[in-house]
């Protein structure tokens, strides 16, 4: 058998369902033996866009998302893809060609070392050097992906190894000695965790993607509420708990909500479950919870610690971890008393949740993302691009269920919301997938379009056009005295006529009313559409933490107003 | 989060393949710690390799570090090696010129130098403590007879 038939025998062997992907030179034997399986290829027109659409399709589906390149530009390509992913513990294999093994490091033509560059932004990075070795590296990095702290791993196939013809053993499991899942947590740290929330008067969990990557979700809505415990979030932990649940308080952070941000630094008790204290979280960390201790739950033994002193750290498996506090606080039947606590929460949330604030005009995103949340059923998934439209929809659009929100958290990468969206809507093609945009992040894949138009997989994709790189621009006004450096876009395309080159729709609003009718219609479309929507240029998000700032440093408009 | 710098050692059981290496030294690489010293040879087991590495740092910096190691894939286990349960010799060679000869002698007579090879200039062999190397390779350099040195890094066990 050739090692390009086993590559493909051993993903139908992961039941892998969809690639993503771009053809080139190296990896045509693995793409001829696609066409004898059952794997449907979608094809991307950037490798960086393949790679972000394998990351939606695990986002939107849990399962391990896979995308597919060439060797040399196409590796290089997808690198930013697959970075993403890693920032953000995505499970995924990413798959590259590879120049033969007998041309390696003579600077053949396309090729690059990409285990050089794919080992600094994955888990682990396999070159198999002969067709036997093929099964097993697939199924290893299967496991490698989908376990511990989740991640992506990266395959790069010399073309002779694709090509070469011998007897290849298929493994029905692997183990890998040098690798630990830190699976079951230590009940005594378990129980320490436990005293330390009923000794404490004013607790808060702060949810992260660990939670949501855990499947801990569940588990996480049933201790909160039994214990009568807010839920703040991170960006990544946004549907770890609905968002209009009471105990709910939304993000903290730079762009967190007033009453999350307010209460974090009046807890006396952080349970961080599946966080990695992202700066963009924590702000200034010296000022972070400074009259809380911290218990940090996290199955990557290497967050504890790392970012913000941890009290005490409960390494393991998330869902195990739960499920073993839920246990120890039913045997002991006793209940936290923190009544006059549970009143300010919810005084502040009262206050807080619904409001719209900072904005210049009526026709402002956080309007938009209001009536989006009405419009749509609640386990539509909405993805993000990165910047304003972010922010924005942190803060405005309240998520209800876990892997409901795709956004690029660690990363930052522009042009990732459209593509995951394609890719969540190949994962979920029975719910709405509407991206998020602003014009600058959809301008960097929005060639997207002739895959999404191609493969049938219509998403909404809502521009919040301000004609400008906005969140710089917010930046430059803010912090750079109005000098506006390389942000305002003289030139900028129709994106209605633009859509409708692809063959998608294309629509342009003014008024609320208009966006409500347009975003209704295209809900009911069978392709993708276009909505441009021309918005204040200076517009700006708010709540806002400044950088280097606390999170005490609320600013709620240009002007300075704090809270 | 700082404390006092010393010296930091840990020994490692790693797989005996090619990268393993460069997963290891990237670790240190991302955050800036110098490696000062690394040896790495095979084990008693052919799919095994143990390295010896120093670097320098505080208590805080070792236990994380500890564990960045014990995360890495290929990685089979981590050891802190403390100084009062530990035993470590390095090997220098060091070329000296003909003339050092006698100072040879006076220097080293605890059996700690030992002459490799005599010619125009002597290849010297010395073993020790680090430490030992150290202060034998400056006094070596003290006396201007030192034309090149070549050390092998520490090896450590621990004696339990």
């Amino acid at each position: 058998m050739s090692g390009a038939k086993a590559f493909v025998k051993a993903l139908e062997g992961e039941d892998v369902d969809v690639i993503f992907g771009i053809p080139g030179g190296s990896i045509m034997s693995i793409y001829d033996e696609l066409l004898n399986t059952g794997i449907r290829h979608i094809l991307a027109r950037h490798e960086q866009s393949a790679a972000h659409m394998a990351d939606g399709y695990a986002r939107a589906s849990g399962r391990v998302g896979v995308c597919m390149a060439t060797s040399g530009p196409g590796a290089t390509n997808m690198a930013t893809g697959v970075a993403t992913a890693y920032m953000d513990s995505t499970p995924m294999v990413a798959i590259t060609g590879q120049v033969p093994t007998y041309m390696m490091a003579r600077d053949a033509f396309q090729e690059i070392d990409s285990t050089g560059i794919y080992t600094h932004i994955t888990k682990y990075s396999f070159q198999p050097l002969r067709p036997s070795e093929v099964p097993w590296t697939v199924k290893a990095a299967f496991y490698l992906a989908s376990t511990g702290r989740t991640s992506p791993i990266h395959i790069d196939m010399p073309k002779d190894v694709q090509t070469g013809e011998e007897e290849i053993p298929f493994p029905d499991s692997v183990t890998i000695r040098g690798y630990r899942r830190y699976v079951p947590p230590d009940p005594a740290a378990v129980a320490k965790a436990v005293d330390l929330l009923l000794e404490s008067n004013r607790p808060i969990i702060l949810a992260g993607g660990g939670v949501i990557k855990g499947g801990a979700y569940d588990l996480l809505l049933r201790f909160a509420e039994s214990m009568n415990i807010p839920v703040a979030t991170t960006l990544m932990g946004k549907g770890a708990i609905p968002e209009n649940h009471p105990l709910a308080l939304g993000p903290v952070g730079m762009h967190g909500t007033v009453q999350a941000n307010k209460l974090i630094n009046e807890t006396d008790l952080i349970l961080a479950i599946g966080v990695r204290f992202s700066d963009r979280t924590t702000m200034e960390v010296s000022g972070f919870a400074v009259d809380a201790k911290i218990v940090h739950f996290d199955v990557d033994p290497t967050e504890i610690g790392k970012n913000v002193t941890a009290y005490h750290g409960v390494i393991g498996d998330l869902r195990t971890s739960l499920k073993l506090m839920i246990d120890i606080l039913h045997e002991r039947t006793r209940r936290g008393k923190w009544g006059s606590w549970l009143k300010r929460v919810k005084e502040l949330r009262e206050e807080w949740h619904d409001k719209i604030v900072g904005v210049k005009s009526k026709f402002s995103p956080p309007h938009m993302l209001k009536i989006m949340r009405e419009l749509l059923p609640p386990d539509s998934i909405v993805t993000t691009e990165v910047g304003q439209n972010q922010m924005w929809a942190e803060l405005y659009f309240k998520v209800l269920k876990p892997r409901t929100f795709i956004t690029s958290g660690g990363l930052g990468t522009m042009g990732f919301g459209f593509p995951a969206a394609i890719g969540a809507k190949a994962a979920r093609p029975d719910v709405p997938v509407v991206d998020i945009a602003g014009d600058g992040s959809f301008l960097m894949t929005m060639n997207s379009l002739a895959t999404s138009v191609e493969e049938g997989l219509p998403v909404i994709v809502v521009i919040l056009n301000n004609s400008s790189l906005g969140m710089v621009a917010q930046w430059q006004r803010l912090f750079y005295n109005r000098r506006y450096s390389a942000v305002l876009f003289s030139s900028i395309p129709d994106f209605v006529k633009l859509a409708e080159s692809f063959g998608a729709e294309g629509v342009r609003v003014y008024t609320l009313d208009e966006f409500k009718r347009a975003f209704t219609e295209s809900l009911k479309d069978d392709v993708t559409t276009v909505i441009d929507v021309p918005i204040h240029p200076e517009e700006d998000v708010y709540p806002f933490v400044g950088p280097g700032k606390t999170l005490k440093d609320i600013l709620l408009s240009a002007e300075g107003a704090g809270v | 989060m700082s404390g006092e710098k010393r010296s930091i050692m840990y020994s490692l059981l790693v797989e005996n393949k090619p990268g393993v290496l460069f997963r290891v030294a990237s670790q240190f690489r991302r955050r800036h710690f110098n490696i000062e010293s690394i040896a790495v040879g095979i084990t008693e087991r052919k799919d095994t390799s143990r390295m010896t590495v120093m670097m320098y740092g505080d208590e805080q910096m070792a236990d994380d570090f500890a564990r960045i190691l014990r995360r890495t894939v290929d990685v089979l286990s981590v050891d802190r090696l403390r100084p009062e349960d530990t035993v470590k010799r390095e090997l220098a060679l060091v070329k000296i010129e003909r003339e050092g000869i006698e100072l040879l002698s006076e220097l080293f007579d605890d059996g700690r130098a030992q002459v490799l090879y005599e010619g125009d200039n002597l290849v010297v062999q010395l073993v020790g403590e680090p430490e030992d190397v150290d202060e034998l390779v400056e006094r070596l350099d003290e006396e201007k007879v030192l034309e090149e040195v070549v050390r092998t890094g520490v090896v450590a066990i621990c004696r339990r």
